[in-house]
């Protein structure tokens, strides 16, 4: 039996090397437009703190969250923020690194990859995106 | 390939007997995309980036707009060229090793 997924958005993601789309981080009125990586094995969203700065946001009174990584930990600030990607807007909250040296843009699954449907084909370098609850 | 009105594969179809391919064609436009892809954006970056590499990078269209140590320097410079909503992004110093994820 085959099974359906609809998707609602597609996008083409190119040949670098992580899957990577641009999207938009909004906090009331202000907004930063950036490139963010997908990361099926990032538990949270988490971003270079400079965009909270651009934002607007106070980084550090955000709830602090340490995290590991294989071989390293590190520590991050929480602040709630909606995420445009493609165009479907996620309102949740990110994590933005304390260390400014760290300077990736994550999608994870906490706020974003858990509100979404997503499928990819890495051969055709293709996203497909969807709301979690979207009809199609 | 579509060849004296027929539609044809390039190459033979690794199908069973009784099995057949369906092919719809429409001609309905594609969907206009609801969001910006940046599509230019990148295509400024692929080509640009090693020029400006250690600094955040605004570009908006094919245009560089802002170029900093901070994104809040480089989207004062973008918007006082008009330009409100840059994509802002950071080059780093040395063309980065691949990514192993967390």
């Amino acid at each position: 039996m085959a099974l359906q997924l609809h998707f609602s958005k597609t996008y083409n993601y190119g040949s670098d090397d992580s899957i990577s789309l641009p999207i938009v981080l909004r906090v009331g009125d202000s907004s930063a437009d950036l490139v963010a990586s997908v990361d099926t094995g990032a538990s949270y969203c988490l971003f270079d703190r400079k965009y909270g700065e651009a934002l607007g946001l106070n980084v550090e009174f955000g709830a602090l969250k340490v995290f590991v990584t294989a071989n390293s930990r590190f520590e991050a600030f929480g602040h709630e923020v909606t995420i445009d990607a493609l165009g479907i807007e996620t309102h949740t909250t990110v994590f933005f690194f304390a260390d400014p040296i760290i300077r990736k843009n994550v999608l994870g699954r906490h706020g974003w990859l858990d509100r979404m449907k997503i499928g990819i084909v890495d051969y055709d370098q293709m996203l497909y995106l969807a709301e979690y609850d979207e009809v199609v | 390939m579509y060849e004296d009105g027929v539609l044809r594969p390039l190459e033979p179809l690794p199908f069973k007997e009784k099995q057949h391919l369906t092919v719809t064609v429409s001609d309905e436009p594609a969907p206009e995309l609801d969001y910006n892809p940046r599509t230019k954006e990148f295509k400024w970056l692929q080509d640009h980036g090693d020029e400006h590499r250690g600094k955040y990078v605004a570009v908006e269209g094919d245009q560089l707009v802002g170029e900093g140590d901070s994104v809040v320097a480089v989207m004062e410079q973008a918007r006082a060229k008009g330009a409100d909503h840059p994509l802002v992004h950071y080059l780093p110093e040395e063309p980065e090793l691949p990514f192993a994820g967390w």
